[in-house]
C-alpha cells in the first residue's frame, strides 16, 4: 500500500486487509459470475435449465449440448476459419506495421509528417461509414476474382478469405503503436550498425528482438478478442438461443472461450 | 549528404508504400466513395443519380434517426462516467501487491477476452425474467426483478449494465498504468503535510490521472456513440426503438432496406457528430498537450 500505512497499528492494518478482500472477493464473483452461469448451463441437463427455483449445480453433468453444437453446424470448420483469420491478421499487421512504423520514427522524408498524421485522424472514422463502400472495392478490384482491368466482370474478393484479410491487414493502430515503440529505441544503435556495413531492412531486423517487447502488446489489442470471435457462430447461436433460451447456445458460445484463452497466453 | 539523405527517403518509399497501398484502397477510396453515395439515391437495384443535398435535407425530418441519437446519448450519459467511476475505483482497489492481487486483476479483466455478441448472448439468459440469474438473486433478497430487456425503462440500464461488465477491466488496465506513473514522494509530502487519504486522492491522484481519463473518455465516446452489438444480440433495437442506435439503422437502412445513398448520409452525420464530441472532450479536459 501506499505511504498511509507507515506507522499504523496492526489492527487497522488487519482491517483494512479485510475491507481489501472482502471488496476485491465481491468484484471478482460479480465479473466472473456470467462464466460460472454459462459452463454451468451448458452441461445441466435440459429440464434443469428451466427449473424454478434456479440451480446452481447440475444434478449430472451432461455433455449433450456439446455434442448438439458441434453437430449441428460446422464448429471445428469455424474454429479453423477464425484461427485461420487471426493468425493471418497478426502476421500481416506485424510485418506492415513494424515496416511502416519504422520508417515513420526513423526515416526523414518529406511527407513523413502529414501522412502519419492522416493514418491518425482516419482512426476517427467509424467503421460504419466504410460498411458499404468496402463492398464495392472489394467487388470492383481490378484482376482479382474474375474482373477485367476496370474492375468489371467478376466477383473480385466476395465470398473470399482475402476479403477480410487485407481490408484489416495494415491497421492504423498497428503503425501507430510500433512507430510510438521505435521512437523508443536509440537511434546511435542502428547508425553504429549501419557503419558496420548494415542495411535498413538489416537493422530493421535487428531492431525486432528489441520490439519484442511491443508486438505481444501489438498484437493482443489487435486480434483479441477481435478477430477470433466465431463471428458466422456466435450470431446463428444469439439468432436461436433469442428464440428458444437455447443451451446449445450456451455449449456454443462457451466453446469458443478456450482457444481465446489459448491464444491470450500464447502470445 | 545529400545523397545519403535521397538514399534514406527512397528506403521510407519502399517501406510506406505497401501499408500506404492498403490504407489509400480500403479506407481512402471507400470514404470518398461514401461521401459521394451520400449525395445520390443509390439503392443497388436502380440506377444511380445524383440527388444533391436531398438526403441530408431528409435526415433532418427524420425523427427516428433523432430518436436514435437521443438513445445513444442517453447511453453515453449512463456509461462513460460510470465506466470511469468503476474502473477507477477497481484500479485503485487492485493497485498494491498482495497475495491473490494478480487474481482479482485477471477476474476483473477476464470479460474484456470475451466477444461482444457471445457476451451478449451470455447475459441474454442472465437477465431472463424468470429462469434468468439476475432475476434469482434479486429474489433472494426479496425484490421481484423487472423484465430487464423487454421493458423500455430497463432495456437500455441493462445494456450499459453488460457494456461495463464486458469493459471496465481494460480501463483498469489503463488506470493501473496510469497509477504506477504517479510518484511516491508526493504521496509523502502530502502525508507530512497531514492530508488524509480523500485529500491525497483529489489533489494528486486525480490530476495526475488527467491524461489517462482522457484517453479513457475519448475511448469511451467513440465506442458510445458507436454502439451496435449489444443493442442487436440483447434487444434488437426494441422495446418501441427504445435501443436503437445511429449504427443500427445505418445498418438497416444500407443493407436490409438498401436505401445505400442515404444511409451513407447518415453515416456521415454520425462520423461528424463523433468527431464534434471528442473535440468538446478535448476541450474541456484541456489535456491535449500531454495526451500521447
Amino acid at each position: 500500500m501506499r505511504a498511509h500505512d507507515i506507522g499504523s497499528s496492526p489492527l487497522s492494518r488487519n482491517t483494512r486487509a479485510a475491507v481489501f478482500y472482502i471488496l476485491a472477493i465481491a468484484m471478482s464473483v460479480f465479473m466472473f459470475l456470467p462464466f460460472f452461469w454459462s459452463l454451468m448451463t451448458s452441461i445441466k441437463p435440459d429440464e434443469e435449465i428451466f427449473s424454478l427455483p434456479i440451480r446452481w449445480l447440475p444434478s449430472h453433468i451432461t455433455f449433450e449440448h456439446y455434442q448438439n453444437a458441434f453437430r449441428t453446424v460446422p464448429f471445428g470448420l469455424y474454429f479453423w476459419n477464425s484461427f485461420f483469420l487471426a493468425t493471418m491478421g497478426v502476421l500481416t499487421n506485424l510485418f506492415f506495421g513494424s515496416l511502416s512504423g519504422y520508417a515513420f520514427a526513423k526515416l526523414r522524408f518529406r511527407l513523413n509528417k502529414p501522412l502519419f498524421t492522416i493514418l491518425l485522424a482516419a482512426m476517427m472514422i467509424p467503421g460504419v461509414v466504410t460498411l458499404i463502400p468496402s463492398f464495392f472495392v472489394l467487388k470492383h478490384l481490378p484482376l482479382l476474382g474474375g474482373n477485367d482491368l476496370f474492375g468489371r466482370g467478376g466477383f473480385g474478393l466476395i465470398n473470399s478469405f482475402w476479403g477480410v484479410i487485407l481490408p484489416g491487414a495494415s491497421g492504423s493502430f498497428a503503425v501507430f503503436f510500433m512507430r510510438q515503440f521505435f521512437l523508443t529505441l536509440p537511434s546511435d544503435l542502428m547508425e553504429m550498425a549501419r557503419i558496420e556495413g548494415g542495411g535498413r531492412v538489416p537493422d530493421l531486423l535487428a531492431d525486432l528482438p528489441a520490439a519484442d517487447e511491443a508486438r505481444p502488446g501489438d498484437a493482443r489489442h489487435l486480434h483479441l478478442p477481435g478477430r477470433l470471435e466465431c463471428v458466422p457462430v456466435a450470431d446463428d447461436r444469439a439468432e436461436r438461443s433469442r428464440e428458444a433460451y437455447d443451451p446449445d447456445g450456451a455449449a456454443g458460445v462457451l466453446v469458443q472461450f478456450p482457444p481465446q484463452g489459448a491464444s491470450w497466453f500464447m502470445i | 549528404m545529400k545523397s545519403l539523405g535521397r538514399h534514406e527517403a527512397r528506403t521510407a518509399c519502399v517501406f510506406i508504400t505497401p501499408a500506404m497501398l492498403l490504407f489509400t484502397v480500403f479506407t481512402v477510396i471507400p470514404v470518398v466513395m461514401a461521401l459521394y453515395l451520400s449525395f445520390t439515391d443509390y439503392d443497388v437495384l436502380n440506377r444511380m443519380n445524383w440527388v444533391g443535398f436531398a438526403n441530408y435535407e431528409r435526415l433532418i425530418h427524420d425523427d427516428l434517426l433523432w430518436r436514435t441519437f437521443r438513445n445513444v446519448l442517453y447511453y453515453a450519459v449512463l456509461y462513460i462516467p460510470l465506466n470511469i467511476a468503476i474502473s477507477l475505483a477497481i484500479a485503485l482497489l487492485l493497485n498494491r501487491a498482495g497475495l491473490g492481487v494478480k487474481l482479482f486483476r485477471t477476474a476483473a479483466y477476464l470479460p474484456t477476452l470475451t466477444s461482444a455478441v457471445a457476451a451478449a448472448t451470455v447475459w441474454l439468459w442472465l437477465l431472463h425474467p424468470e429462469y434468468g440469474l439476475v432475476n434469482a438473486l434479486l429474489g433472494y433478497l426479496g425484490i421481484t426483478g423487472p423484465a430487464w430487456l423487454a421493458q423500455t425503462n430497463t432495456a437500455m440500464p441493462s445494456i450499459v449494465m453488460v457494456t461495463l461488465w464486458q469493459s471496465v477491466g481494460a480501463n483498469m488496465v489503463i488506470y493501473l498504468a496510469g497509477l504506477q506513473g504517479v510518484p511516491e514522494y508526493m504521496y509523502e509530502a502530502a502525508r507530512l503535510e497531514g492530508a488524509n487519504r480523500f485529500q491525497s486522492f483529489r489533489y494528486i491522484t486525480w490530476p495526475q490521472l488527467k491524461p489517462t481519463t482522457f484517453l479513457v473518455s475519448t475511448m469511451s465516446i467513440i465506442g458510445a456513440l458507436q454502439l451496435f452489438d449489444q443493442a442487436f444480440v440483447l434487444t434488437q433495437g426494441g422495446p418501441a426503438n427504445a435501443t436503437k442506435t445511429p449504427v443500427y439503422l445505418i445498418y438497416q437502412q444500407g443493407f436490409n432496406q438498401l436505401q445505400k445513398g442515404y444511409a451513407s448520409a447518415q453515416a456521415f452525420v454520425l462520423a461528424l457528430s463523433i468527431l464534434i464530441f471528442s473535440i468538446l472532450n478535448m476541450r474541456i479536459s484541456k489535456s491535449d498537450e500531454t495526451f500521447v
